[in-house]
């Protein structure tokens, strides 16, 4: 099951540079959060303090009531890139977050090939990386993941360099085996309609200093499918993300041009 | 697929240059040497005193193969301290690459050494190394280890360099302890640019030990070239040297081969 995230008056500094204001969200267990926003919003930043990979942060955050002190063995990270080990097979690469936590082979095999028959990546367990498309690559990171059976995944831009299609169906895929899991997720994009087609909850971020400018609850039915883009609802949503980033980017565009 | 197909195949792939292939041009280019080591002598262009004819050579070469003594006081402790000063070369020199990429104050001190390491000619600190560590083997793995261990030093740091930022945030996230992540992660990540180094720490270390064979030692196939040349005895001079240029060739192209052989495996 998934477990609750809280941030309490949560902020990072670099140097003389406010990279997140301080924030305060209470993620309930088994929800899908989504972060929008331009880049350079924090967003980022925000995920790798969850993921305890940003230490040196300010104020506290808790995973499932426990305050957090670095990288927990039930959170799984999916990267922008897939990050998959070039020398490994797909069902080594799939084994890899096991054999970390130092499960035996044979054990960590039987995991790993269900969880990429799980993606649809069993035919390819032997292939190597390089052998794979793009959309496979990330596939096999999210098998990674699932095989520790998380009970918070985190996901930093991880369809961003895809097609737009393939980002879609690979979005409600992972959407799919997440919900499975009732795992809770909090999901970096920058794609309005990525956002609002997968979550329940969309954040969007606002640059310099990083901070929440908009809180919103998608409702839209739990069985996603592309053409509840087409809802009202989620219509009047994109519009609304889409105005308020909008702004955001003129101002950063602006400011940018400004400084040169 | 016919024979004629299969060669017009092949042509396409390897463009013939004034008629030949360029495998065709190698294999002639040494043949045509050879054949000018040997008949030049024969026929007395050159004095064969002073060059012996090839076959003359190869013969000698092959006696010296299997003569005994030959081997005890000369081959083996040469192939012996080749051996030595590559193994050790390459264990510290990754080891030493691998702490320095790691501290990178450290790294930031010993650089610019590493930069200038092979302008400076190691051969001329060879009377202190004879004051330090007298004659014989050790002087000569050290010497030879000197001259091999920053080629990789270097490769291993620029490989290590060369790791994905993304794999290493995954190696953060999985929690890696620091002796997993460097067998599971870094160590496989560099094992490109660490193989370039070792070739060459191949090559630096035979260099090595025949160059000091030649300057400090009283036994080796370096010191049996150098003694045969002061002794004006050339066909033990030629075998010798004949010698070295098989050894030099067959170690590396074994090598390369071992390499490409493993590589192959992982990119397909």
């Amino acid at each position: 099951m998934g477990v609750a995230v809280e941030l309490h008056e949560v902020d990072r500094v670099y140097g003389e540079v406010l990279a997140l204001d301080p924030t305060t969200l209470s993620l309930a267990p088994g929800t899908f959060t989504t972060l929008v926003g331009p880049s350079g919003c924090g967003k980022s930043t925000l995920l790798d303090i969850v993921a305890g990979l940003n230490q040196g942060y300010g104020g506290e955050v808790l995973v499932g009531g426990t305050p957090l002190t670095g990288p927990r063995a039930h959170t799984g990270v999916i990267f922008q890139e897939a990050a998959l080990l070039p020398w490994r097979t797909v069902i080594d690469n799939a084994a890899f977050a096991l054999e970390a936590q130092k499960v035996p082979r044979q054990k960590r095999r039987e995991v790993a090939f269900e969880v990429l028959r799980r993606v649809g990546l069993s035919e390819f367990a032997e292939k190597y990386p390089h052998q794979l498309s793009g959309g496979m690559r990330q596939r096999v990171a999210i098998a990674r993941v699932l095989s520790t059976e998380p009970d918070l995944i985190l996901a930093d831009e991880p369809f961003g360099a895809l097609d737009e299609q393939t980002r879609v169906i690979l979005g409600l895929e992972l959407l799919r085996v997440v919900r499975q899991t009732g795992a809770t997720v909090i999901f970096v994009t920058h794609s309005i309609q990525e956002a609002v087609l997968l979550s329940d909850r969309i954040l969007v971020m606002s640059a310099r200093p990083g901070r929440v400018v908009l809180d919103a609850d998608v409702h839209l039915p739990a069985e996603r499918d592309p053409s509840l883009l087409a809802d009202p609802h989620a219509t009047e949503l994109v519009e609304k993300v889409w105005g308020l980033l909008r702004a955001e980017a003129e101002e950063a565009l602006t400011r940018q041009g400004g400084s040169v | 697929m016919s024979a004629a197909h299969r060669s017009a195949n092949r042509s396409v792939q390897r463009p013939r240059r004034l008629g030949l292939t360029p495998r065709g041009w190698i294999v002639s280019l040494i043949i045509l040497v050879l054949a000018y080591l040997e008949f030049a002598p024969r026929l007395g262009w050159i004095d064969s005193f002073s060059l012996p004819p090839f076959s003359e050579i190869l013969v000698h070469a092959g006696k010296l193969l299997v003569d005994g003594p030959f081997w005890a006081t000369d081959l083996f402790p040469t192939l012996l301290a080749m051996g030595l000063s590559f193994v050790i070369a390459s264990l510290l020199g990754v080891i030493i690459g691998l702490i320095l990429w790691r501290f990178p104050p450290l790294r930031r001190v010993v650089d610019p050494w590493l930069t200038v390491y092979y302008a400076i000619p190691i051969f001329a600190v060879y009377p202190m190394i004879v004051v330090l560590a007298g004659v014989g083997l050790v002087p000569i793995v050290f010497l030879a280890t000197l001259l091999a261990i920053v080629a990789v030093i270097t490769a291993t740091i620029d490989g290590l360099d060369s790791t994905p930022p993304m794999v290493l945030k995954l190696s953060d996230s999985l929690q890696l302890s620091p002796i997993a992540r460097t067998v599971k992660i870094l160590l496989p990540s560099a094992v490109e640019q660490i193989n370039v180094g070792l070739r060459l720490a191949l090559s630096f270390s035979i260099i090595g030990v025949l160059a000091s064979e030649f300057i400090l030692s009283t036994h080796g196939l370096g010191h049996f070239i150098s003694n045969a040349s002061e002794h004006f005895n050339m066909g033990n001079m030629y075998g010798g040297i004949l010698l070295v240029l098989i050894f030099a060739f067959g170690l590396n192209m074994a090598f390369s081969a071992l390499l490409r052989k493993r590589t192959r495996r992982i990119q397909g």
